[in-house]
């Protein structure tokens, strides 16, 4: 009883410890940059009208975008690693992310007028579907062979990544100057034009689909047994799935309709939830959540920064550290399975 | 009662099982044995409800199983595969508790804890139950995997419990402990077991019936006394008859 008694407050503590993670990232973002905005002055309310225009208009937008860029990724990911079982489905390297790219490329280049009047609405729509187009793809080849294989996931992953990247390319090929500096944007992964709206639509796809994949949470639970297993336990796999690659398109789309292709998120931060606290995607799913959007945000601060006064594009950032975490992954799971 | 009535299944043109009948009542256990290929594994996933028959119907208390919804299924019976992997890092326990799924509505009550704490004991597997599942050898993950399985029916009366070779991974005593305890079970909670198992003598001990399956058919069922003789035996697993004579009723 004292054990289980024990495990909750424990669970409490780092439930507060993340949030409180949360905020103190939000407010080291929004007072660092090229004017200075003190933190103790944010709380105190005594900002002059230049910080303050700084603050509403630019740097706040900014940090709530990558904050839900940020979860919306990282949600995507445990879902689709709970999904696919597997640790190495991040939606950016089974091609999710292309596919949702490469929609949004199709829609800039070939959409004209249509896509301007769409607006960022449109621009999420092609994402979503893009996406959805690649893992539902996915979805079919990796279930070819009866059980998901990691080969198959992630030589399907290569193969769409290859597609859309050639597919993209030579959109690039076609385009005009001003449509050439906006893929530079998709591919890289920026935050940097994030505004109100950006924030309000990233919101208004992210916070709903990540509501909508906690209460499945149990579910992905039991599905860790395996498909029939699943099924013995009555839940429903059929529409467990649909369910859970719809909102990992939605999320993602929403993210690359935003900010364009910021990998590795998606990977890194459900694996390390996993390794810290636990694999009980009740608390894994809220708390990707919050570590996802703590990373974003602290990577995007470090983008605008180290190269001040110009900036990096984050996703190049995220790449460089995610990409030997990656590599880290692949051998310890090759160790393991041989023992080496 | 679960009561199969001329099941046949076939993939294309392979007929993988033809005209099998069963019938099973609470308190009882089924053995089915046979050679590889047999269409074992195919007839407990029809009888589980995993796989639709092409012809022929399964019953469970006098209903159509495909009349069940999942969740119902899932409060009446429960099984043991040969499981996949799992690549995630859990806690055994938490595997276990996973088997309460279908009773919870949102939190494991202090209900669910207590029974998988006495599964766990009864399984002698409490010190297994605070390791990383992974960790664990392939013996002690079918232990682990058992618990689970029994989680999920421990507190119905007259469910049915299906084992799929429970004891493929396992060594003497612990093969043993999962057929007995299965066997317990049936009398103390009046579940219907049926299990798929390779060894003749587990089955002439513990099976009140048994039935021999090749190719898709069943070649003989009945008592243990019944089938377990040495022209069946030989016959349905292709030995000779000096060699089956050891396993026999004599």
């Amino acid at each position: 009883m004292s054990n289980r008694f024990i495990q909750q407050v424990l669970k409490t503590q780092t439930n507060v410890l993340f949030l409180m993670g949360l905020v103190c990232s939000g407010l080291i973002a929004v007072s660092v940059g090229a004017i200075e905005i003190p933190v103790f002055g944010i709380l105190a309310n005594s900002l002059d009208q230049m910080q303050e225009t700084v603050l509403t208009q630019i740097r706040l937008p900014r940090v709530l975008l990558a904050g839900l860029v940020g979860a919306g990724l990282a949600v995507s990911g445990a879902a689709m690693q709970g999904l696919f079982r597997n640790p190495l489905a991040d939606p950016g390297l089974i091609g999710v992310s292309s596919g949702a790219a490469l929609a949004v490329a199709v829609l800039i280049v070939l959409g004209g007028k249509f896509a301007g009047t769409l607006g960022l609405y449109g621009m999420s729509v092609a994402a979503f579907s893009g996406g959805l187009v690649a893992s539902l793809l996915i979805f079919r080849i990796a279930a070819t062979s009866g059980t998901f294989s990691v080969t198959y996931l992630l030589l399907a992953g290569i193969a769409i990544n290859a597609l859309s990247g050639a597919a993209t390319g030579f959109l690039t090929y076609l385009s005009d100057d001003q449509q050439l500096r906006t893929f530079t944007f998709w591919t890289m992964g920026s935050l940097g034009g994030a505004l109100w709206p950006s924030v309000i639509v990233a919101a208004s796809i992210i916070l709903p689909t990540i509501f909508i994949l906690m209460r499945y949470a149990r579910s992905l639970n039991v599905l860790m047994l395996g498909e029939d297993e699943a099924k013995h336990l009555g839940v429903k796999t059929k529409d467990l799935k649909r369910v859970v690659v719809i909102c990992a398109a939605l999320c993602v789309g929403a993210s690359v309709a935003v900010s364009g292709m910021i990998g590795f998120i998606g990977l890194l931060v459900p694996h390390l939830i996993r390794l810290m606290i636990s694999s009980d995607h009740r608390q894994l799913i809220p708390l990707a959540a919050v570590l996802g959007a703590v990373l974003l945000i602290l990577a995007d601060t470090l983008a605008r920064v180290v190269v001040a006064p110009s900036e990096m594009p984050v996703g190049v950032l995220t790449s460089m550290i995610g990409g030997p975490f990656f590599l880290w992954l692949l051998v310890r799971q090759f160790s393991n399975r041989f023992g080496i | 009662m679960i009561e199969a009535q001329h099941i046949s299944y076939s993939v294309g043109e392979k007929h993988i099982l033809q005209d099998v009948n069963l019938r099973l009542s609470h308190g009882e256990m089924l053995a089915i044995l046979g050679p590889n290929g047999a269409g074992k594994s195919t007839l407990l996933k029809v009888l589980t409800g995993t796989l639709t028959p092409d012809q022929g119907r399964v019953q469970i208390d006098g209903q159509g199983i495909d009349e069940y919804s999942i969740l119902q299924l899932s409060k009446k019976r429960a099984v043991l595969s040969q499981s996949a992997q799992i690549t995630f890092p859990f806690i055994a326990r938490e595997i276990v508790m996973m088997g309460r799924s279908p009773h919870l509505v949102d939190r494991e009550s202090h209900d669910d804890h207590r029974i998988v704490d006495e599964i766990l004991y009864r399984l002698d597997a409490v010190d297994l139950s605070t390791r990383m599942f992974s960790t664990l050898s392939g013996g002690e993950q079918q232990r682990i995997q058992f618990a689970r399985v029994l989680a999920q029916i421990w507190d119905q009366q007259g469910a049915y419990l299906f084992l799929d070779e429970p004891t493929s991974a396992l060594d003497l005593k612990q093969q043993l402990n999962i057929v007995e305890l299965a066997r317990e079970l049936s009398h103390e909670r009046g579940y219907a077991v049926c299990m798929i198992v390779h060894d003749l003598n587990l089955a002439r001990h513990y099976a009140d019936h048994v039935m021999f399956l090749k190719n898709g058919r069943a070649v003989a069922f009945g008592t243990p006394e019944g089938v377990l003789q040495t022209r069946s035996i030989a016959d349905t697993f292709d030995i000779p008859d000096a060699y089956a004579m050891k396993f026999a009723y004599t």
